[in-house]
């Protein structure tokens, strides 16, 4: 039921409790809500939150000194996100440059192969293919067995200071071995058929595919040479074929 | 007095106010910057004589209403006229003491619905009078009355404790 003592007032409001409970209620009103307030704990407790309330909030938020009006002027929102999209534009142009130095070339990558393949042929009969290989991957990148050629083993190859690749050795039944370089080409367009490229005594087959580049190194003489880079660019057959 | 002068010496208030408001350090600057710009350019509209803190708080709020406008037009916006939502659904856990720490007084008013913060915090950060609240937001002082009791409901709620509701909400 709402307060309304003597007849002739009204009956407290809702903006009178807020007005009392902001001390901005005129005296006669003022003392007209405490009556009412006298008989009603929880309308009292509301109020003593609300005036507490009031006081936090001016202490959690204290007035913020003006900049002193030598002060520079803040940028404007507007330069701040120009300069927000330079800075991440020059980062991405790092990580472009970084992807860039450290992806080997063509020719980097073939010299690498030929110099892996005579590594490979001065090896020893019967020990691994090199010394780096016992701590190379386990497994082969591609399984050249039909072309009559097993996987000896593998290793990382510095190519410069940033630019690397993976080498990985085979050999065929008569004992001549071929190199395989893998290394890393997202910026390079790609080259799913293989191509042939004659360096003297020697053969190299070059193919990029699915963000790797790829030389296939051996004698041009070796057997199964050509028909492992044909097995290793070949696309997957469905298994459930007849 | 120049008016210049006098516009520098409300500065502290309305970053006060933008900061409570916004809760964000850069973007209350940026309001504070876009409303001494907006008032610089037109001080021929101020009449003299007149409350020079209630005309700042003016377009300040002009200026609040679009950014939210704006950024409504991306996200969901709370309106003051949303009952539908329950209030423990806003509800911060109540700090063990009981007290009104400043971060959960922070926490609850960044829940309120925008036009209910801002009644909230002129009255209660700013001291204004219920008639320049109105005068400051453009609306009826009936309308600041209802804002202010339903924003001081929802935060006396919101930091009574009740532990909110664990489900998640299908939102825009």
């Amino acid at each position: 039921m709402k307060f309304r003592g003597p007849l002739d007032e009204r009956p407290v409001s809702e903006a009178d409790i807020q007005a009392y409970s902001d001390g901005t209620l005129a005296g006669a009103r003022a003392a007209h809500v405490r009556r009412y307030l006298a008989g009603q704990p929880g309308e009292w407790r509301r109020i003593l939150f609300y005036r507490r309330l009031n006081a936090q909030i001016r202490d959690a938020y204290p007035e913020q000194a003006a900049p002193p009006l030598n002060a520079p002027p803040r940028p404007r929102r507007a330069w701040r996100y120009v300069r927000a999209f330079a800075a991440a534009f020059a980062l991405a142009c790092v990580a472009l440059g970084w992807v860039a130095v450290s992806e080997p070339s063509q020719q980097v990558l073939n010299d690498a192969a030929v110099m892996a393949l005579m590594e490979a042929e001065n090896a020893k009969p019967g020990a691994p293919a090199t010394p780096e290989a016992i701590l190379g991957p386990a497994s082969a990148p591609f399984d050249l067995g039909a072309a009559g050629l097993r996987y000896l083993g593998g290793s990382e190859v510095r190519l410069g200071p940033f630019a690397s690749a993976r080498r990985y050795v085979y050999e065929n039944g008569e004992g001549e071995r071929v190199v395989l370089l893998g290394a890393r080409a997202w910026l390079a367009s790609g080259a799913p058929q293989w191509s042939a490229h004659r360096a003297g005594a020697l053969r190299l087959l070059m193919w990029r595919q699915g963000g790797t580049r790829w030389v296939l190194a051996g004698n041009a003489q070796t057997r199964g040479l050509m028909r492992a880079a044909d097995l290793a660019t070949m696309p997957p057959r469905d298994s459930g074929a007849p | 007095m120049d008016i210049r002068d006098e516009l520098i010496e409300h500065v502290p208030r309305l970053r006060r106010y933008a900061r409570a408001l916004i809760n964000n350090r850069e973007l209350a600057d940026d309001l504070v910057q876009d409303t001494l710009e907006r008032a610089i350019a037109r001080t021929e509209l101020f009449r003299s004589g007149t409350d020079l803190r209630a005309w700042l708080f003016t377009i300040m709020h002009n200026i609040f209403v679009n950014q939210v406008r704006k950024s409504a037009a991306r996200g969901t916006h709370l309106s003051v006229d949303d009952e539908n939502v329950p209030e423990a659904d806003y509800a911060v856990p109540a700090t063990q003491t009981g007290a009104l720490e400043v971060r959960d007084l922070d926490y609850a008013l960044q829940r309120l619905p925008v036009e209910q913060r801002q009644v909230v915090l002129l009255v209660g950060l700013e001291e204004m009078s219920y008639a320049d609240v109105a005068l400051a937001l453009g609306i009826p002082i009936g309308t600041v009355m209802s804002r202010l009791s339903r924003g001081r409901e929802r935060l006396r709620a919101l930091m009574a404790g009740s532990v909110p509701r664990a489900n998640l909400k299908v939102v825009r």
